[in-house]
């Protein structure tokens, strides 16, 4: 059984804004095994990216981390180092992000960008060679696009040069921030096929962020579900989608559209910040259809459940 | 059941060439036709570069073909001068993708829509705040939306104050041209249940262009798909996105995200798509069809399958011959 | 039963200042403090008759005296106050800054606004006419209008207006041009508004923001432009005090140690430039990536 390579434990970041401050990540722990695709899936202020920027110190300027550690590798370290965990980005983790385009140097040809990259791991000997090996695996013609400027490309190649940079180093880890939420769905199909394949052959993890279930369905093998701040179940993908426990994993399912057929869509109700504030809660009761008065008491905790673990109260074990 | 169609589209065409590839293929919409019936709701689907945007541009004429014709209720839009088109375009409205520059930000929501209400004299001065809360109630807004301003509601908020927009118009038609996709996926639900729901409510026809395969099946019965600028495949929903005729439809049902995926992976289209490898006068898909063989050089007329299904392909023309040779007629161009 | 941890999502009642500078001014200490020394100095133009001393305007033989009780500031060679004349000349300043930026911005935004949405031949004549008037060195604009208008209170107005329309056309000109293609200048469109309606109702009120920045910066600029002008006796004449003005008299007479007739009038001079200064660095800061929508 492959170890774990990366995992977060009680992750807490506060945003401070005015003067005031408010928890918008809230005791976060998830861990990624070698060689595992792990997906994460939130809609917007769920804190999924800001979890795993600041896992990598590249937490946002108005935000601070209140708590918890991050293990990479054999390194541990409390969360609230960031400048020791920036270090890991160039010691084995690589980032991808949403928009490839704005994410490349806009005044370099790609070839040179992705020639930059290979440099800044190690002494290489046969530069061109590798350059031309890394657009190979990527599925890009060095010929055809190295000597283009990143406007001059599609989205979906763009992506492609900017998965080359980040794996010229060699990470063990690749963190993929939405890295297909701007590309058309079959160039989206082709680029999560080949983040599943690269986990494969190279025993790369990797830790895909998402927006919405279906996403990640297909290509990955654990799940972390996360709904305004904390996470609401996580742990086998099939397990969740055999037998979806919590209700916002519930709800979500029930409220996307069918491509396979045209039954009705159960919207969720209300919206991701509302309910009360300032308290320790579970942060869905304000949306939920089975609320009571024990999901206000605290953060409801982590119960496990057929491979994976659901932090609700409905599944807590009432002591005898 | 012959009425005049609330929105009918002949010819449609707008062509856009890249000044860096003068000899590549044009982008935009080459040559469309198609009818939307009064309270249907049609769907539009395609991916980036097909041309659905373009084609939701000129439907409601902020944008001037190069060809063909608008006809909104039995009146050729496209042709009348701008005063009258003025006056005129009250018949057909467009809510648009982006909720954060689809409202005016210096203008309260109540301003906004009076604009509509004032120069369609659709209601009298007195009557306007009262139509208006009607119209907050049936896209599921609050009364105290109505004072509010932009940067006071979530994106959500904002795209129901848009088809609030383009209801106070009182119109035949609605585009509404990726309505949801910028929103979150919980978010999406809320919108869409409200669209389906209100337009059951309002009769109002639907051209719905999206990119999203199950969006478009939760609420479109009739759906077109367009390719590089043309319609490649249109039909019942039930028919073209369960059992699809065209190469193109089936990778894009293939490549749909989905909660279950599918037990095998279906077919998907080469690489992606690149005007330069796009000859004109050929079948659109074929540099990227793993199907495409040597007729495909011509580009195939649409074939007329059961169901009133209908896809621009030869080996759909093959399948209809199969099925029936005294109906399949190749010569019939079908036009609308 | 109690929560286990309380986080205050409401912050108690702060005192007022506290609430206004960071609320108003984010913490902005140079903005807060430049805010403070123009509210000042606004205060002494406004009112500065009522604090004039002695009659700015007339001479006395009490001439070249060093700063007393009597005359805070000294007089000057014609006996006149200094200080009464540098409060009486801070306020024509800001007049003739204050309506000279102001036409500026009413004409060079209409222009802008004009240009930026309709395009074609006007914006590419327009631009050229402001390239033309903006590549001339102030100097010789001011001097040439000086030589056909006269010189004057008015004609320095004049001035000013002129020099500064470019700067608001250009600007404006980039808010329309932006923003034109927006959704909501579309939408307007669909729901019949006439071309005159969307460019003045709709697209205008949200091309303005970066005005207030623009001005107070201008307003700076444009304060010292006129005292320089003055000072190199172009602008406004004796015996009208100006602060440029009275600078350059002040010079002849510091050799002989007099320099409280330049020093004076100086530092004003300096203050109220500066304060304009930071005040619009931090309105440039506040506003710009707040209001990031429309």
């Amino acid at each position: 059984m492959s170890d774990i390579l990366f995992s977060l434990d009680e992750l807490s970041i506060d945003s401070i804004r005015d003067g005031e401050r408010r928890r918008i990540v809230d005791h976060v722990s998830l861990a990624v095994r070698r060689g595992e695709l792990y997906g994460l899936v939130g809609e917007s202020g769920s804190g999924k990216s800001i979890s795993m920027m600041a896992s990598v110190g590249l937490a946002a300027s108005g935000l601070e981390v209140a708590g918890g550690t991050v293990r990479f590798a054999a390194d541990q370290r409390p969360a609230a180092d960031q400048k020791g965990l920036r270090r890991n980005l160039s010691r084995g983790v690589s980032l991808l992000f949403q928009n490839a385009k704005g994410a490349l140097n806009p005044f370099m040809t790609v070839g040179r960008q992705v020639e930059r990259a290979l440099r800044q791991k190690r002494r290489v000997r046969d530069l061109a060679g590798e350059v031309d090996n890394l657009f190979r695996v990527v599925g890009l013609s060095w010929r055809d696009l190295g000597r283009k400027y990143p406007h001059q490309i599609s989205g979906g190649q763009a992506q492609r040069v900017a998965m080359a940079c980040a794996l010229a180093t060699e990470p063990a880890l690749l963190i993929a921030d939405e890295p297909t939420t701007a590309l058309d769905v079959t160039t989206e199909r082709e680029l999560l096929r080949f983040l599943a394949r690269l986990c494969v052959e190279r025993e790369m993890a990797i830790v895909l962020i998402a927006h919405n279930l279906s996403l990640v369905s297909e290509y990955c093998r654990s799940l972390s579900i996360m709904h305004a701040g904390q996470v609401v179940e996580e742990g086998d993908l099939k397990a969740i989608f055999a037998r979806p426990l919590h209700p916002y994993t519930q709800g979500l399912i029930r409220a996307v559209p069918d491509v396979d057929s045209p039954r009705e869509l159960v919207p969720l109700v209300g919206s991701v910040w509302g309910g009360p504030q300032g308290i320790e809660r579970c942060r869905f009761s304000h949306r939920c259809p089975h609320r009571r008065p024990d999901c206000d008491r605290g953060r409801p905790a982590a119960v496990d459940r057929d491979g994976r673990a659901v932090h609700c109260v409905l599944y807590e074990e009432v002591p005898a | 059941m012959s009425a005049i169609p609330a929105l009918a589209v002949h010819k449609l065409t707008k062509l856009f060439t890249d000044p860096s590839q003068p000899e590549a293929v044009a982008v935009g919409v080459r040559g469309v036709s198609f009818e939307v019936g009064r309270g249907e709701v049609v769907g539009l689907i395609g991916e980036s570069g097909c041309g659905k945007s373009t084609l939701g541009r000129c439907v409601v004429g902020l944008q001037q073909p190069d060809d063909g014709d608008v006809v909104v209720d039995g009146t050729i839009f496209s042709a009348l001068t701008a005063s009258r088109k003025r006056s005129f375009r009250k018949a057909i409205q467009i809510v648009f993708q982006r909720p954060e520059t689809s409202l005016n930000p210096r203008m309260s929501v109540f301003t906004f829509i009076k604009q509509a209400m004032r120069n369609f004299d659709t209601v009298p001065r007195n009557k306007e705040r009262a139509r208006m809360a009607e119209l907050a109630q049936l896209v599921g807004l609050k009364d105290d939306a109505l004072d509010r301003f932009p940067h006071q509601l979530s994106g959500g908020e904002r795209q129901r104050v848009a088809i609030m927009r383009a209801l106070a118009c009182e119109p035949s038609v609605i585009v509404l041209d990726e309505p949801t996709s910028a929103l979150d996926v919980s978010v999406q639900a809320q919108v869409l249940r409200t669209l389906k729901d209100l337009q059951s409510q309002v009769g109002t026809s639907f051209l719905f262009i999206s990119h999203d395969v199950a969006v478009v099946r939760y609420i479109c019965s009739r759906v077109m798909v367009m390719y590089l600028g043309v319609v490649v495949e249109e039909g019942p929903s039930e028919l073209v996105l369960a059992v699809p005729a065209h190469p193109y439809t089936k990778a894009l049902l293939a490549a749909a995200p989905r909660v279950k995926p599918l037990p095998e992976p279906g077919l998907s289209l080469r690489g992606e798509l690149v005007l330069g490898d796009v000859r004109p006068g050929e079948c659109p898909v074929r540099a990227r069809c793993p199907l495409a063989h040597e007729r495909c050089h011509e580009a195939p007329p649409m074939t007329e399958l059961p169901g009133g299904q209908r896809a621009a392909c030869w080996l759909a023309a093959d399948q209809a011959a199969a099925l029936s040779p005294s109906v399949f007629d190749p010569s019939k161009k079908v036009s609308q | 039963m109690n929560p286990s941890a309380t986080l205050p999502t409401r912050s108690a009642r702060r005192p007022l200042w506290r609430r206004v500078y960071f609320g108003v001014f984010g913490g902005d200490a140079l903005g807060f403090a430049g805010s403070i020394l123009l509210a000042l100095l606004l205060i002494v133009a406004i009112v500065g008759p009522l604090l004039v001393t002695h009659d700015p305007l007339l001479t006395t033989p009490k001439t070249l005296l060093a700063p007393s009780a009597e005359h805070w500031l000294g007089t000057d060679h014609f006996g006149r106050d200094v200080f009464s004349r540098t409060i009486t000349s801070l306020r024509i300043d800001f007049i003739v800054a204050g309506l000279g930026v102001s036409g500026a911005v009413l004409v060079g935004s209409f222009l802008g606004l004009v240009c930026g949405y309709v395009g074609g031949w006007f914006d590419e004549l327009v631009m050229r006419l402001v390239d033309i008037v903006q590549s001339f060195p102030l100097l010789l604009i001011a001097m040439v209008l000086i030589l056909v208008m006269g010189p004057g209170v008015e004609s320095i107005i004049i001035v000013t207006v002129l020099i500064n329309i470019p700067t608001y056309a250009r600007v404006i000109r980039g808010e329309a041009l932006s923003r034109k293609t927006l959704e909501y200048i579309d939408a307007a469109r669909c729901s019949g508004a006439s071309e005159a309606s969307i460019l003045f109702r709709h697209l205008m009120p949200n091309t303005l923001s970066p005005i207030i920045v623009h001005a107070s910066l201008n307003l700076a600029a444009a304060v010292g432009n006129v005292a320089a002008l003055s000072f190199l006796g172009v602008g406004i004449r004796p015996p009208t005090p100006d602060l440029g003005v009275m600078v350059a008299e002040g010079t002849n007479y510091l050799v002989q140690g007099a320099w409280w007739m330049s020093i004076g009038p100086g530092l004003v001079l300096a203050a109220t430039i500066f304060s304009l200064n930071l005040v619009g660095d931090c309105l440039e800061g506040r506003l710009d990536p707040r209001r990031m929508e429309g």
